[in-house]
């Protein structure tokens, strides 16, 4: 027993230092840093509260949360819905079924800047593939990604486009779950196709839907690469997030101190954002 | 009325996988044509070329990016494998 102990905290010992080094340590680093200035030259000085207090009344990082919260508030339903239906979709027994998971799985290896380099050719006003398909049905062509009112629900359709394969896969996996006797039990009941998902599906795959909508949410706070590549934040900023404030601030004004502070405001709002989620999703369990 | 069911499943199905594939496409496509044909949204380009592609090599030193891409996804693979299955067992 001791000997395994031994051998025990031995092999985890790497694991443990990599974890000491690349995370514990950096993330005390930005908590110390919150209360300094620092401009990544000269020594770091002692800042109080500083800060803080300027981040509590800056306008343009309420306006990156609000933009976020424009974002989210798109991106997650969609996010469901669209994964919800596709691996429902996809539960069935298809002709050629790896092709079509394949497919909808292609986005989510490809990297983000590629299809937001991708997607602002597609999004383009004049020569763009929706506005041209928008055009040939009739309709006025839409300035997506330059009119403020659809830059961020563009990029969130987007995000939710490039995601969709991955969240697919984690509801396939609640599908399989459902156990093969409750499914038999309900179409015996004479259960219409609408109340087997209903009544069954949907309750069963709770956990899953929890899950999707945790990770869409810390996965929209953290948008850096789309606004950074596509709009550069504009227009109006109604596309600038958080993390593209953070980066600017540590990168562009060399302000590292504050940036760390937006880091971990940032922190603390995806813990009591998931939080609520958390308990508002949980105390439906009994949809 | 099952089959009928069974073709709409399928056609939304392929309509669905079709806005997934097709940007793709696009892309590869695009990278044999010549610059003024970009906007173009036909998948088949009028005046194919590979001009694109003897630039990328001449001018970006693709060779070293895609041997550091190689080199960090292989140190990557290998070191999460070691020390991975070893805290796993721990």
């Amino acid at each position: 027993m001791r000997a395994e102990e031994r051998s025990g905290t031995l092999l985890g010992a790497p694991y443990a230092a990599f974890l000491l080094v690349f995370a514990v340590y950096p993330i005390a680093f930005a908590l110390a840093l919150v209360f300094m200035h620092w401009d990544l030259v000269t020594t770091p000085t002692f800042a109080g509260l500083d800060n803080v207090r300027v981040l509590a009344v800056d306008g343009r990082f309420w306006r990156a949360v609000a933009n976020t919260f424009v974002f989210l508030s798109i991106h997650v339903p969609l996010q469901i819905a669209t994964a919800l239906a596709l691996a429902l979709a996809l539960n069935r027994r298809l002709v050629a079924l790896s092709f079509w998971r394949a497919a909808f799985f292609l986005p989510v290896v490809i990297s983000g800047a590629v299809v937001a380099i991708l997607w602002s050719n597609l999004y383009a006003t004049d020569v763009g593939l929706i506005n041209h398909l928008l055009v040939k049905i009739g309709l006025q062509p839409v300035p997506w990604l330059t009119d403020p009112a659809t830059a961020m629900p563009a990029i969130a359709v987007m995000v939710t486009w490039k995601n969709v394969g991955f969240y697919v896969i984690i509801y396939l996996a609640g599908l399989q779950y459902i156990p093969r006797s409750c499914q038999e039990a309900i179409e015996i009941e004479g259960a219409s196709a609408w109340q087997r998902f209903r009544y069954l599906t949907l309750p069963s795959l709770l956990p899953q839907t929890l899950l999707v909508v945790t990770l869409s949410t810390i996965n929209g706070f953290q948008l850096f690469i789309e606004p950074y590549v596509m709009t550069g934040g504009g227009p109006l900023r109604r596309t600038y997030s958080v993390v593209l404030y953070l980066y600017t601030n540590a990168f562009a004004y060399q302000k590292m101190g504050y940036a760390a502070t937006i880091g971990v405001a940032l922190a603390l709002i995806i813990g009591a954002v998931v939080f609520i989620q958390r308990k508002t999703i949980g105390s439906a369990d009994a949809i | 009325m099952k089959i009928l069911r069974r073709v709409g499943l399928y056609a939304a199905l392929t309509l669905a996988a079709l806005t997934f594939i097709y940007p793709f496409l696009w892309m590869a496509s695009s990278t044999f044509k010549p610059p003024i044909e970009v906007g173009s949204l036909s998948l088949i380009p009028n005046h194919p070329t590979f001009d694109n592609y003897r630039t990328m090599w001449a001018r970006a030193p693709f060779g070293r990016a895609l041997f550091n891409s190689a080199f960090v996804a292989t140190t990557i693979t290998l070191a999460v494998l070691f020390f991975g299955s070893m805290t796993a067992y721990a």
